[in-house]
C-alpha cells in the first residue's frame, strides 16, 4: 500500500513535471483577469480556512495538504 | 520534487521568448480609441517621450503603479514626457471603476480585446515601455515595485534631456 | 485537550493571489482580518448514551490576522487565535446487556482556554519566494512550538506555480489532574510535516493544483483523558503505537463559469497511514458574484475513512500488542457536511458571515460498517467575517 502510494506520488509528480516542460502558456499575462477575481483564490477566504482545517483536524482521522503545521492532539 | 524543480527552472531559462519588443527597437504604432472613443497613438506624441503603461483593475501592482506614474506626469509634462495609460481590462465597467477610485491625469485608452499587448508580447502585468522622442524603445519595465521609482525616474530624466 | 492545530499556512495566507496567479503578485496594501465563530456539538442521543453528563463542546473562537506588505516582495504576517472551550467529553465505551456499545461520558463539563500566535516573513530569495513562519499556543494542559519555512517558485512560461513546505511541530501534555485519573502526568510528541505541489494554469477560466504531503508524528499519540473497555477487566487507558506516519495527495480545481458569473470550486484528498487508515474527502462549492458586491458560496463536503487496525468500540480480550483505543476519531465512519457564505463588500471593508452543519454516520462511510462508534458527532457552527484593507 505505503510502496503504491509512493509509485502514485512519483508518477504524479513526473507528469506535472512532464507538464512543466511541455506545455508553453498559452493564457498570457494580460488574459487573467478572469483567474484574479476573488472567487476563483484557492480560498477565498483564508481564515475562514484555516478555522473549518483546524475543527477538522482536530475530529477527523485525516489531515494533510499543502500547508505545514499541523501537530496537536485533537483529543477530547 | 527537487529534480522537477531544477528541471523547470531549467527549463524557464531556455523556453523561447517570443517576439517581445525590446529596447533600442522600434516600438509598434500602437492606436486605441479613449474615452471618448477618439482613436489616441503613438503618431501623436511624435518628438515626445512617451511612456506606455499596460494596466489592468484586477493587477494589484498596476493599481499600485499609476499613482507613480501620474506624479512623475505631472511632474515632466512641460518637458515633452506624455504617460499613456493601455488597459486591458475585457469588461470596460471594471477599468471604470478603478479609475473612480484612483483617477489619473494622464491620457488612457481602451484595448479590451488585447491585440496591443499581443503586438509587444508583454512579458508580465504591468510592463511599461519607455520610448525615446525618436520612436526607439529606450528601456522595458517588467512589473513594478515601489523600489523601481528611484531607477525608472533617472532614466525617463535622462530620456528627456537626449537632443532629438 | 480539545481542538488544536497549528496551520501556520503561512505562505497561502501571505500569497494567496499569486499561488493562483503567476504574474500578478501579491496585493499592495495592508489587510486585516477578524473572524467569530461559535461551534456546537450535538448531545449524544439517549440510545447510545451509558453514563454522564450528555453536554458535549462548545467552542467560541476569535481569530485575527493583519498582513503588512514591505518594499521589495517582502510581507509581515500576524495571526492570532483566542478560544474558550466547555464540555464534556466520551471517556469510554461499553457494551450494554446486549452488547450495544453506549458512551460513558466525563462527568464534569470542563473550561478551558487556548491562545496561539504565529508570525509569518515572506520575503524573494531568488528565484523563490519564501516564506518562514513561527509559533507558540498555549492552553491548560498543552503547550506547543511550531516552526517552518514555504517556498514557491513562479514560472510565467509554463504557467506554473511550484510550492513547498517544511514544517515542525514539539508539543507537550501536561494533563489536568482532575477526578479522573489520566495514564501519564506528562509527556510529549513531536511532528514533522513536508509537501510539494504545482499549481497550473489551464486555460482563462481555470487552474488545478496538484499537492503531495508527508507528516511523521513521534511521541505520545494516545489521549490521556480516555479509557478503553476489555472485557472482564476494568477500563484501560487509551494506548496507541508511539509513532503514526501519514501520506495525502491532494487536488483542486477552480473553474469559473461566466453565463453562471461564479466559480466552481473541486477539491480532493486521499490519505492513508500507517496505522491503516484510509480516508477520501471531495468538497465541492460554487462561489457566485451577485449584485451590490455579494458574493454567495454554497458549499458540500464528503468526508470519509476506515479505522485504525488497532481501534475497536470494546474489546472482547487484550490485544498482544497492547494496543487499546475507542476514540471515534479511529473509527470507520463517513461524514457530510453542508455550509453557505455570504460576503459584501463596501469600500475597503468586507463583511460577511456563515453557517454550516456537520454530521457523522457510519452510513456516510464508502465501505459498510459492522458497529458504529456511539460518540459520532454532529455539530453546528456559524461565523462572522470581517476584513478591512488600509489604503
Amino acid at each position: 500500500m505505503r510502496l503504491n502510494l509512493f509509485c502514485g506520488a512519483l508518477l504524479a509528480v513526473s507528469l506535472l513535471s512532464g507538464c512543466a516542460t511541455t506545455a508553453r502558456q498559452d493564457v498570457q499575462p494580460w488574459q487573467r483577469g478572469t483567474l484574479a477575481k476573488s472567487e476563483m483564490a484557492w480560498e477565498p477566504d483564508p481564515l475562514m480556512a484555516e478555522y473549518r482545517r483546524q475543527v477538522q483536524y482536530s475530529k477527523e482521522a485525516a489531515s494533510g495538504g499543502a500547508t505545514i503545521g499541523g501537530g496537536g492532539c485533537g483529543c477530547n | 520534487m527537487r529534480t522537477a524543480l531544477g528541471l523547470a527552472l531549467a527549463l524557464m531559462l531556455v523556453s523561447p521568448a517570443g517576439h517581445a519588443v525590446k529596447a533600442g527597437e522600434a516600438a509598434p504604432p500602437l492606436s486605441a480609441p479613449n474615452a471618448a472613443q477618439q482613436p489616441v497613438g503613438l503618431k501623436d506624441y511624435r518628438g515626445k517621450v512617451v511612456y506606455v503603461d499596460f494596466w489592468a483593475s484586477w493587477c494589484a501592482p498596476c493599481r499600485q503603479a499609476m499613482p507613480q506614474y501620474d506624479r512623475l506626469y505631472q511632474k515632466w509634462a512641460s518637458r515633452g514626457l506624455v504617460v499613456l495609460g493601455v488597459n486591458l481590462d475585457t469588461d470596460r465597467a471594471e477599468a471604470d471603476r478603478a479609475l473612480k477610485r484612483r483617477p489619473v491625469s494622464f491620457p488612457v485608452v481602451y484595448d479590451p480585446a488585447g491585440s496591443w499587448p499581443e503586438r509587444f508580447d508583454l512579458p508580465t502585468m504591468p510592463t511599461g515601455y519607455l520610448i525615446g522622442r525618436d520612436g526607439i524603445v529606450r528601456y522595458v519595465h517588467e512589473g513594478f515595485r515601489t523600489s523601481d521609482v528611484p531607477a525608472l525616474e533617472a532614466l525617463i530624466d535622462k530620456t528627456l534631456g537626449e537632443k532629438p | 485537550m480539545t481542538t488544536k492545530t497549528k496551520t501556520s499556512k503561512a505562505l497561502a495566507a501571505l500569497t494567496q493571489a499569486a499561488l493562483a496567479l503567476p504574474g500578478a503578485a501579491m496585493a499592495a496594501e495592508i489587510q486585516s482580518d477578524y473572524l467569530f465563530s461559535y461551534y456546537k456539538e450535538g448531545d449524544i442521543s439517549g440510545g447510545n448514551k451509558g453514563s454522564g453528563s450528555s453536554d458535549r463542546f462548545e467552542i467560541y473562537s476569535h481569530m485575527f490576522r493583519v498582513v503588512a506588505p514591505q518594499d521589495g516582495d517582502r510581507a509581515i504576517g500576524l495571526n492570532l487565535t483566542y478560544e474558550t472551550m466547555s464540555g464534556a467529553s466520551p471517556w469510554y465505551i461499553a457494551p450494554d446487556a446486549n452488547g450495544k456499545p453506549q458512551v460513558a461520558m466525563s462527568g464534569a463539563s470542563i473550561r478551558e482556554e487556548r491562545v496561539d500566535v504565529q508570525g509569518t516573513y515572506s520575503l524573494p530569495i531568488a528565484p523563490f519566494q519564501t516564506a518562514f513562519s513561527l509559533g507558540y499556543s498555549t492552553e491548560d494542559d498543552y503547550e506547543a512550538i511550531n516552526a517552518g519555512v514555504e517556498l514557491e517558485l513562479e514560472d510565467d512560461n509554463t504557467g506554473i506555480t511550484w510550492t513547498g513546505g517544511l514544517g515542525y511541530s514539539d508539543d507537550s501534555l501536561k494533563p489536568t489532574q482532575g477526578a479522573k485519573p489520566t495514564s501519564i502526568t506528562k509527556d510529549d510528541k513531536r511532528s514533522i510535516t513536508v509537501y510539494g505541489g504545482a499549481a497550473f494554469v489551464l486555460n482563462a477560466n481555470t487552474v488545478v493544483q496538484g499537492s503531495l504531503s508527508y507528516q511523521n508524528h513521534d511521541g505520545f499519540l494516545s489521549d490521556p483523558y480516555k479509557l478503553a473497555y476489555i472485557e472482564g477487566q476494568s477500563p484501560v487507558a487509551d494506548s496507541r503505537p508511539d509513532k503514526r506516519q501519514s501520506w495525502a495527495a491532494t487536488g483542486k480545481l477552480r473553474h469559473f463559469l461566466p453565463q453562471y458569473n461564479g466559480a466552481l470550486h473541486l477539491d480532493y484528498r486521499y490519505f492513508h497511514d500507517d496505522w491503516e487508515i484510509d480516508a477520501h474527502t471531495v468538497e465541492i462549492a460554487f462561489a457566485k458574484a451577485l449584485p451590490e458586491n455579494l458574493r454567495l458560496t454554497p458549499s458540500l463536503r464528503w468526508y470519509s475513512q476506515s479505522q485504525a487496525d488497532f481501534y475497536a468500540p470494546y474489546y472482547n480480550a487484550p490485544r498482544s500488542d497492547g494496543y487499546a483505543s475507542s476514540d471515534y476519531r479511529l473509527s470507520p465512519y463517513g461524514a457530510l457536511s453542508a455550509r453557505v457564505d455570504l460576503t459584501k463588500a463596501v469600500g475597503p471593508w468586507a463583511i460577511g458571515g456563515g453557517a454550516e452543519y456537520y454530521k457523522a454516520s457510519k452510513d456516510f462511510a464508502l465501505k459498510s460498517v459492522d458497529v458504529e462508534n456511539p460518540a459520532l458527532i454532529d455539530y453546528w457552527s456559524v461565523q462572522f467575517r470581517a476584513t478591512y484593507r488600509f489604503e
